[in-house]
């Protein structure tokens, strides 16, 4: 039987980027918070120390710093009509575990959102007629504006060091910067990291064909900085080692860097490692989480009862974590009745490689993860939607985070897979071979969502997860019409040749594309088409809050990370401010 | 007008300047091979960039020195590049008194292996190689005498020495205690230089064994299968170049 410890004001479900930023609030407000994280505690010394840290076999290919997934994984499939199986080996998404979650791998891109992303609904009605998609198409309103998230982005950048250049301050477009993105009250806390060779060649390029290029805003450092909670960061060594890999030099923003330093020192908070949460536990009225019950490291159950329950896992495991301690209406997709599990979406990717003469150096290698140079042209709504027979967009940009020798040799088409003619075009290829990335939005749709298996467990015993998705017809437009521009960019480039595509179905978890998984949580004004409402606050149990990349109703061009954190302090702020005062449901 | 200046100062440091050789203004401190001495850190072998480096910021006032400054100063951007050149290429040497050969297996400092999580300091060999016995353009820290490690850090903690476009190293003498200090200056003097040049020479000798040795590193299994990339398609981040 699980052994019942003391009662505590706060339990927070893992401690990575929502948890650290949650618990220090929290902490500061007085409560006593205890965080469970199912991973190993692990710091930027010894942990991810040189050389060990650039071994890519290990962290790359063998994936040292994710969900293991001979312990817990999710099952897959394209459509209902298939038999879902266990990803067991992780290619496509890469959930990280362990202290600090998969902030620690990150690359580092950190973008704000836009006001047409968080009220797609209501604005594509007002501007493209309310039916331009269809019946099919589940998009809708976050129930928070731009407007409301800007002080929280702020104080989120302001934490992280985030480095780049401000286009539009206080509605003052500032050239060099990105000046199609959404006001900002003041400049980045730091300059943008130089500018490579290759972005400095796209942004020539964009910039002659009248787009609008600027530096992508990173949280890789570009001078030491110091932040508000009083912890230093030093400089980017351009590496190319961020995705996949700690950070060996305090110069990537991760909770290890920005704000653990300080929360480890909190008397009030209490951090356990290895602790696999089984489920939040209700009381018998099903409105009221009483704590949570987890297995620890050596298999003994303990319950912790807690007066207010904070999830923040990875976006998946949130909506996984909801399922299992049957709190809120699992979605059903044939009467779309339900609301766990619906909205997930993800992120549609593509790129094309851009090669170039033997004269033309890359240096792929001397990059970090969110360096170089792109377009907001094609984002969102920043372009008219109305003769193109979709929604959403992509940013397009050279944004190479590395040169890494097992992973990165570009060939061109024709070139055999293997063989000494491989080996001799890698060679040719390896330094002189740029990527135009295109990163895109995900739209929600009826047939996309998440449930619990009927067959796979994990070694808990506990139903996986299972995923049902593939690539929307919408997406796929928007892919291809976005991957063109990419490719009318690379050419003016001066490539010698351009190769690449759009995004194309089916959906399969065996190639890399993004570890932005989104949705499933949704956050919005309607609680019959939402988990939580404004505030991130659960609509069934008002002390559960869950946070994350899960309360996306669709997923917007740019990367999540930037909007998770704004979640974390806005939601942060409503509990310490307006919860604690009069505890309850702060959206009736 | 700068390149009469030029003009000049090759004249009046001619055997600097147009001799392979450098003159006695480096040898008399440095030693003939630049292997050091009680006055002035051994050169030999450090990579030419860093010398390079070096030398532009004593002329510049980026770093200084009541001796290096003014010559710095005196000597033309194209004499740098060659009295860099000449000293990156020569063998550093073993220091020949015994004591250091006797405390050359002891053990490391754990800030040169390791690092300080709760000084936020990394391990010195992320950047100066393993043991400090070099990286890429980044100096060796290795058979550097104990005083000149130390005066080294304490320039970069009082800011007098801005060589570091990074800032890092200001930053991490700024976090590191004299004690620390003095213990990796104890540690790295009683180290062995690297028993290696960075001659551009020998790295082209090492490149064309590379090419025209045959069969190397098929063995290596490398491409789609542990990737999950197509096989046709490349593998840039974000899955650029797939079909």
């Amino acid at each position: 039987m699980a052994t019942r410890l003391k009662e505590t004001d706060v339990v927070v479900l893992g401690v990575g980027l929502v948890g650290a930023i949650l618990a220090r609030e929290l902490t500061k407000a007085g409560l006593e918070v205890v965080g469970l994280e199912r991973g190993e505690p692990r710091y930027t010394v010894p942990d991810f120390q040189g050389p060990a840290m650039h071994d890519e076999l290990r962290y790359s290919i063998r994936k040292s710093l994710m969900m293991d997934t001979a312990k817990e994984t999710y099952t897959f499939r394209n459509s209902a009509d298939q038999t879902a199986l266990p990803i067991r080996r992780l290619q496509s998404f890469l959930p990280g575990t362990g202290l600090g979650g998969s902030a620690v791998h990150w690359n580092g891109q950190t973008w704000r959102f836009h006001e047409a992303d968080f009220r797609m609904r209501s604005l594509a009605a007002e501007r493209y007629g309310k039916d331009f998609l269809g019946p099919d198409y589940t998009f809708q309103d976050w129930g928070v504006g731009y407007a409301d998230l800007e002080p929280y982005y702020d104080r989120f950048e302001y934490l992280m060091g985030i480095c780049g250049k401000a286009g539009n301050l206080q509605g003052k477009k500032v050239p060099g910067g990105n000046v199609l993105e959404e006001p900002r009250a003041r400049e980045y806390p730091n300059p943008a990291q130089k500018e490579p060779f290759g972005s400095a060649m796209f942004r020539k390029a964009a910039e002659g064909l009248g787009y609008h290029p600027f530096p992508g805003p990173s949280a890789n450092m570009s001078r030491p900085y110091t932040n508000p909670e009083g912890v230093s960061l030093g400089t980017c060594m351009f590496c190319g080692y961020c995705e996949r890999y700690g950070c060996e030099h305090y110069a990537k923003s991760s909770p290890q860097t920005t704000v653990l330093p300080v929360l480890l020192k909190e008397a009030r908070f209490k951090l356990r490692t290895h602790c696999q949460v089984q489920r939040i536990n209700l009381d018998r009225s099903r409105r009221v989480a009483t704590g949570v019950t987890y297995v620890d490291g050596k298999g003994a159950e303990y319950e912790q009862p807690a007066k207010l329950v904070i999830v923040g896992l990875f976006a998946l495991n949130n909506v996984r974590m909801l399922l299992l301690s049957k709190l809120g209406e699992p979605y059903d997709p044939r009467s779309g009745k339900g609301v766990v599990g619906r909205n997930y979406t993800y992120q549609t990717t593509s790129g094309v490689n851009v090669f170039f003469d033997e004269k033309t150096n890359i240096n792929p290698f001397m990059r970090s993860g969110s360096c170089g140079t792109t377009i907001a042209d094609f984002v969102s709504d920043n372009f008219d939607h109305a003769k193109l027979g979709f929604l959403g967009g992509a940013y397009i940009g050279e944004v190479m985070s590395h040169g890494r020798p097992i992973e990165f040799h570009p060939t061109p088409p024709g070139t055999p897979a293997w063989g000494s003619q491989w080996k001799k075009a890698v060679i040719r290829h390896y330094n002189h071979t740029s990527v135009v990335n295109v990163h895109g939005s995900s739209i929600a749709t009826r047939f996309n969502y998440l449930d619990l298996d009927p067959t796979y467990k994990d070694a808990w015993g506990q139903p996986l997860m299972r995923m049902t998705f593939d690539f929307p017809e919408n997406d796929l437009k928007m892919s291809a019409f976005c991957t063109e521009r990419a490719t009318e960019i690379a050419k003016a480039m001066g490539a010698k040749q351009v190769a690449g595509g759009p995004r194309t179905r089916p959906y399969t978890v065996t190639q890399y594309q993004s570890t932005h998984n989104t949705g499933g949580t949704v956050m919005g004004a309607d609680r019959s088409t939402s988990v939580v409402n404004r505030y991130c606050q659960s609509w069934d149990a008002p002390n559960v809050f869950v946070i994350g990349a899960s309360n996306f109703p669709q997923n917007a061009s740019y990367n999540p990370t930037d909007t998770v954190g704004a979640l974390a302090y806005w939601a942060a702020d409503a509990i310490v401010n307006k919860y604690l005062k009069s505890p309850g449901p702060l959206v009736t | 007008m700068k390149n009469i200046g030029s003009v000049l100062l090759l004249w009046v440091f001619a055997p600097v300047a147009v001799l392979a050789q450098p003159g006695p203004q480096c040898t008399a401190c440095h030693g003939d091979q630049g292997q050091g001495s009680a006055q002035a850190p051994r050169i030999a072998g450090q990579p030419q960039a860093y010398l390079e480096r070096q030398l532009a910021a004593y002329a510049e006032g980026a770093r200084q020195h009541a001796v290096m400054s003014p010559i710095a100063k005196n000597l033309a951007p194209e004499a740098r590049a060659s009295a860099a050149s000449h000293f990156a290429q020569i063998f550093p040497n073993a220091p020949s008194d015994s004591a250091s050969g006797a405390t050359a297996n002891r053990k490391p400092p754990a800030l040169v292996t390791r690092g300080d999580e709760r000084k936020q300091v990394q391990a010195c060999q992320n950047c100066h190689g393993p043991l400090g016995t070099g990286q890429a353009d980044n100096p060796y820290l290795a058979g550097l005498s104990a005083q000149y490690f130390q005066s080294s850090l304490a320039e970069f903690k009082d800011g007098s020495r801005k060589t570091d476009a990074s800032a890092q190293m200001p930053r991490i003498a700024a976090a590191l205690s004299e004690a620390d200090i003095k213990a990796l200056a104890a540690y790295f003097a009683s180290q062995p230089p690297p028993t290696r040049t960075r001659s551009p020479e020998l790295q082209e000798a090492g490149r064309e064994q590379r090419e025209t040795a045959p069969g190397t590193a098929t063995k290596e299994r490398q491409g789609g299968d542990v990737t999950g990339t197509e096989p046709s398609g490349s593998q840039g981040p974000g899955g650029a170049g797939t079909k």
